[in-house]
């Protein structure tokens, strides 16, 4: 019998290459969404899946992002930050890892090839405005 | 309509006022609810009698269901059943199941809103339709609120009802108006760009409006009466630029659902009419009209053009 269901010897490439698939395809997804305040981007098999302008979250919520096999993840964002409250992966790095609030800090789950990464601040200065059409 | 109304006047009090009253009147004549709605009335009288209605509904219906048609029932002013099963915006919000949303989506049809321009009066041809306007009435309040101050004298203002902009003229110092355009991945305030425009109305439409989220995924208000779910269509900002308000919210809310090449298309086809589009994947394209017109764009949106 092997000592641990999760993790086999020849697994560890078969595991880095899924994380540089999807951290590739993440990155691919967010380069071009840098844009005003600091955002976050969630994205799950390298595909963007929720974006939020932490600096503009006035009241706090949650939402739960599945994944196959049961897989899960909880994510939890208030005003300037985001953080995994809840996961199914048995490590559980993305819970203990806690909020993250600055520029390129991300939390990554492989279990469930989830990434949330916050992109830096910048703001594209497009003139004063009289006022918005939204 | 349950928005924030702001009015920038140069020019006398008297007017600014009786805009005011002008729009609150057109909000209680087509609200779904209340003693003075006639929207009430149509509503409860579907399937049985006609409705004697004022001008205005009577115009504002009128304009929807040729709306209606030009985008082939995308836009439906009959959405109501739709729109109440989802209660998206309210605190009933929830995600109907599929049998509500066939029973609701087989009452949805503008060819079954009758017109008589007669009387005026409006019957809806089947028990249980109903009409919302609440999409709509916005920009009708826009276009009697510029004409009660076009009337008055007033040669220069900025009107925004909850977020319909329209402005009269140009600014007092005789430059054009600098209205930004909302970016979709941010509650409010923020914008992507910057038009400078003219006696014109400006209306943008998107999902980040009004939404819940349920198990990671956002359902928004916007919904698709074909789908019976909210729309689908890969657009994130829908902005229409055309001198009638009610014209721009319909269009917004039909080229939404329509999508970035059939939307494009139907703009491209209608006179006086400009507009946005934004894609999902943070794609900017603007109508022949306004190519060039754009003042920046936020950083992660790029502007492109149709081949």
């Amino acid at each position: 019998m092997r000592d641990s269901k999760y993790f086999l010897p020849g697994d560890i490439i078969i595991y880095m290459g899924l994380l540089l698939i999807f951290l590739l395809g993440s990155f691919a997804a967010m380069g071009r969404t840098n844009n005003g305040s600091p955002t976050a981007v969630v994205t799950q098999d390298g595909k963007s899946i929720h974006r939020v302008r932490l600096d503009a979250v006035t009241e706090p919520y949650e939402f739960r992002v599945e994944g196959s096999g049961g897989a899960y993840n909880i994510i939890q964002v208030e005003h300037g930050r985001i953080r995994v409250v809840e996961a199914s992966c048995p490590d559980q790095i993305d819970v203990k890892q806690g909020w993250i609030s600055q520029s390129h800090q991300s939390i990554v789950c492989l279990p469930n090839r989830l990434v949330i990464r916050i992109l830096k601040a910048e703001h594209e200065p497009v003139g004063e405005i009289d006022g918005i059409a939204f | 309509m349950g928005t924030i109304v702001e009015i920038r006047v140069f020019g006398s009090q008297r007017a600014l006022d009786a805009a005011f009253r002008r729009i609150q009147d057109i909000d209680a004549t087509m609200g779904r609810t209340g003693l003075d709605s006639e929207v009430y009335r149509i509503n409860q009288a579907a399937g049985k009698e006609w409705v004697p209605v004022s001008q205005d509904t009577f115009q504002v219906v009128e304009t929807a269901v040729e709306y209606a048609k030009l985008t082939a029932g995308l836009f439906d002013p009959s959405i109501a059943p739709l729109v109440d099963l989802w209660g998206i915006g309210t605190a009933k919000a929830r995600i109907p199941s599929l049998e509500e949303i066939k029973i609701a989506q087989s009452l949805i049809d503008y060819g079954d809103i009758e017109l008589d321009p007669t009387g005026p009066a409006i019957r809806l041809q089947h028990e249980a339709m109903a009409l919302d306007l609440g999409g709509i009435a916005k920009g009708y309040g826009a276009d009697a609120a510029v004409e009660v101050l076009k009337r008055s004298g007033i040669s220069s203002a900025f009107l925004s009802l909850g977020g319909n902009v329209y402005v009269i003229g140009s600014k007092p110092d005789g430059s054009p108006w600098r209205i930004g355009i909302q970016d979709p991945d941010s509650p409010r305030g923020t914008h992507i760009t910057v038009l400078e425009v003219k006696d014109t109305s400006v209306v943008t439409s998107g999902p980040y409006e009004r939404y819940f989220i349920k198990d990671g995924i956002r359902y928004h208000h916007i919904l698709d009466p074909t789908t019976g779910f909210p729309a689908d269509s890969g657009l994130v900002s829908v902005t229409i630029v055309t001198p009638s308000s009610l014209i721009a919210d319909a269009l917004s809310t039909g080229v939404f659902v329509l999508g970035l090449e059939k939307g494009l298309d139907l703009l491209e086809s209608l006179e006086d009419v400009e507009g946005i589009l934004v894609t999902n994947d943070r794609k900017v394209y603007a109508t022949s009209g306004l190519r060039g017109r754009l003042n920046g764009l936020a950083k992660g949106y790029s502007l492109y053009e149709r081949q």
